[in-house]
C-alpha cells in the first residue's frame, strides 16, 4: 500500500521541488536513513524509476513514511484540495491551544485509536498545525480517506478537507476532545485557497480599511524613505501628460476615495466564489402578481465566480460598472468571513 | 444660448492653439486615443480633455479654454457607451455640430460581441450630421490613422486652411441613410 501512495506522491511532485521534499522527508524521522543514504539518487530518471532505487536505499519503508511525503507535498501545494474553515464555539480571540507538534499527534492517535486503524502525522508549517489523517478500511490506498487539517494555535479556527461522511463525527469528535474545544462548527466558507481562507477567518475584524492598522502601514516613520518614494511614483503615473486633461477628476477621485475606505490598498485575499440563497417570498408584485400573493418563499442563487472575486468587486467599482458607494451586502463580504450568504424574510415583531 | 451649453463663440481663440474634448464613458479608451492624438506631432499646440459624460462640471469653466472640437467615443460592445452619448448629446450648443463633432466608434469588427446595432449608430451620424470614424483595435497599428483623421477635421475647423470652413465639409457629406434627405430633396426646376 505504501508503494501506491509513495508513487502517486512522487509523480504529482514537480521536477524542481523533488530534491527539496526528498531532503526534508529523510531529517523527518530520527529512525529514518539520513540523506547521506539518498545522495546518490539518480534524479534524471523518470520519477516512477526512482522508486526501485529509493526502496534499495531505505531499510524499510512504511505506511506512515509514505503519509509523510504525502504531508509535504501537501504542504507546498494545498491549492488542489478545498478547505472549509471549522469554528470551535467555546474558544474565543487567541484563547486556543498550542503544544509540540508530537504531543498533539499523540492526543489525536488516542482519541481515535479505537474506532479505527489509522495513521496520523502532524508537521509544523507556516505558524499553523499541519495534520494529515489516513483510516485505513482496505488494504489498497484509497485518497478519499484522507482527511488533511490546518490548525492555528491560539485561535477558534480549524480548517478541514472534505471528510466521508461515515467518518465524520468521529474526526470532528476527536479534533473537539483534542484542543479542549467544545463543539467545533462548520463555517460557510470554503475554497481553494488555505491562506485567504485562513487571513478572512483570524481576522475578521480587521479587513478592507482595518487592514493598515493590521499591518502597520498607518503611521509612516518621518525619516523613511522607502514607502514615501513608492507612493508618490505611484502618483505621477497617473499623471500623464501637460496636453491632456481630465474634466471629471472629482468624480474620479470620489470613488478612489469609497473604494480606498470600503477595501483598503492591501490586495484582496482571494475567494473563488460568492454565493447568495434567497429564500424570501417573492418582490416585484408590479410586474408578476400571482407569484406575489404565493406566501412560499422563491428560492433564488446568485453565484459570483472567479480568480478572485473580492478584487473584481473592487475593480468592478473601479472601472465605473457598480454605482459607488457599493451597497451593503458586497461592500461588507470581507467582514463577514463567509462565501454563502442566505437572505431569509425579515421576521416581523408579532411572529 | 444657455448657460448650461457653452457656446463655441463665447471664448476667445489661442493663437496657434486647438482644444479637443473627447467624451464616452469610463473606460473606453479616451486616453489612449488622446495619447495617439498627442503622439501624431502637429505644428501647433494640440490640448486633449477627456470626460466621462457632458454637461462638463461648471466650477472650472472659467479655466478651460475654447473647445474647437467634440468627439463622442462609442464601444460597439457596451450599451452604456451608447446610452451616456445619448445623454451627453443634447446638452452640446448647435453651433458645434456644423463640422465641429464627431463620432468614433470601437470594436466595430467582431459579429458576437456587439450589443450596439451598426443601424443606431449610423442613424445617429446621419440626425447630427456628423462623420463617423472606425478605431481599430490594436492601438499601436491602427489607431494613429484615427488619430490624424481627427486631426485634419481639427485644423479645419479651428481654421488653419484658408478657404476650407467645416460647413463646407458638412454639406459635401454623404449620409448614410438617403432617405433621410427627400425631406430637403433638391430639384433643379424649384
Amino acid at each position: 500500500m505504501e508503494y501506491e501512495l509513495l508513487k502517486k506522491t512522487l509523480v504529482r511532485l514537480r521536477r524542481d521541488e523533488l530534491e527539496k521534499t526528498l531532503k526534508k522527508w529523510s531529517k523527518l524521522s530520527k529512525h529514518h536513513p539520513a540523506w547521506g543514504c539518498l545522495e546518490g539518487l539518480d534524479l534524471s530518471t523518470t520519477k516512477i524509476q526512482l522508486l526501485p532505487q529509493l526502496y534499495k536505499r531505505l531499510s524499510k519503508i512504511q505506511p506512515h513514511h509514505a503519509g509523510e511525503l504525502d504531508l509535504l507535498y501537501m504542504l507546498q501545494h494545498s491549492s488542489s484540495k478545498t478547505w472549509t474553515v471549522w469554528l470551535s464555539t467555546e474558544l474565543h480571540g487567541s484563547e486556543g491551544y498550542a503544544e509540540t507538534p508530537q504531543a498533539f499527534r499523540r492526543r489525536l492517535k488516542t482519541a481515535l485509536e479505537s474506532y479505527f486503524m489509522l495513521d496520523i502525522q502532524v508537521m509544523e508549517h507556516q505558524k499553523a498545525l499541519w495534520v494529515r489523517i489516513y483510516i485505513h478500511e482496505d488494504t489498497k490506498y484509497q485518497a478519499n480517506n484522507t482527511v488533511y487539517a490546518v490548525y492555528y494555535p491560539h485561535s477558534p479556527v480549524l480548517i478541514l478537507t472534505a471528510i466521508k461522511a461515515a467518518n465524520r463525527e468521529y474526526i470532528i469528535q476527536a479534533f473537539s476532545n483534542t484542543l479542549s474545544a467544545g463543539e467545533l462548527e462548520e463555517q460557510m466558507l470554503s475554497g481553494h485557497c488555505l491562506s485567504s481562507l485562513a487571513q478572512l477567518s483570524l481576522n475578521k475584524y480587521s479587513q478592507g480599511y482595518f487592514s493598515h492598522y493590521r499591518l502597520g502601514q498607518v503611521d509612516i516613520n518621518a525619516l523613511a524613505r522607502g514607502e514615501k518614494r513608492k507612493r508618490k511614483i505611484e502618483e505621477e503615473e497617473e499623471v500623464l501628460d501637460d496636453r491632456i486633461t481630465y474634466e471629471n477628476i472629482k468624480d474620479k477621485q470620489r470613488s478612489k476615495k469609497i473604494l480606498q475606505d470600503t477595501f483598503g490598498s492591501n490586495e484582496q485575499p482571494s475567494l473563488e466564489r460568492l454565493e447568495y440563497k434567497m429564500e424570501t417570498n417573492f418582490r416585484g408584485g408590479n410586474c408578476a402578481p400571482h407569484f406575489a400573493k404565493s406566501k412560499e418563499p422563491f428560492r433564488c442563487r446568485v453565484k459570483f465566480e472567479g480568480r478572485n472575486v473580492l478584487e473584481g468587486i473592487k475593480n468592478l467599482g473601479k472601472a465605473g460598472y457598480a454605482t459607488l458607494p457599493l451597497p451593503a451586502h458586497l461592500a461588507r463580504v470581507p467582514s463577514l468571513a463567509k462565501n454563502t450568504i442566505i437572505l431569509g424574510n425579515k421576521k416581523s415583531k408579532r411572529q | 444660448m444657455s448657460k448650461t451649453e457653452p457656446s463655441i463663440y463665447g471664448k476667445m481663440p489661442i493663437l496657434n492653439s486647438a482644444t479637443l474634448l473627447i467624451v464616452g464613458c469610463h473606460g473606453i479608451g479616451k486616453h489612449e486615443l488622446a495619447k495617439a492624438l498627442v503622439g501624431v506631432g502637429t505644428s501647433y499646440a494640440l490640448q486633449v480633455r477627456t470626460a466621462t459624460s457632458l454637461p462638463l462640471p461648471e466650477n472650472k469653466e472659467t479655466d478651460r479654454p475654447k473647445i474647437d472640437m467634440v468627439i463622442f467615443m462609442i464601444d460597439m460592445t457596451d450599451k452604456r457607451s451608447m446610452a451616456v452619448v445619448e445623454s451627453s448629446l443634447p446638452h452640446l450648443d448647435v453651433d458645434y455640430f456644423l463640422g465641429r463633432v464627431c463620432f468614433v466608434i470601437k470594436n466595430a469588427q467582431g459579429l458576437l460581441d456587439r450589443s450596439v446595432e451598426i443601424e443606431a449608430v449610423t442613424q445617429l451620424a446621419d440626425t447630427y450630421d456628423s462623420p463617423l470614424l472606425c478605431e481599430t483595435v490594436e492601438p499601436g497599428q491602427g489607431g494613429s490613422s484615427v488619430a490624424e483623421k481627427i486631426l485634419q477635421l481639427l485644423a479645419i475647423s479651428v481654421g488653419f486652411h484658408d478657404h476650407i470652413t467645416p460647413l463646407l465639409i458638412d454639406v459635401t457629406k454623404r449620409p448614410y441613410h438617403t432617405l433621410l434627405d427627400s425631406s430637403i430633396a433638391w430639384t433643379p426646376n424649384s
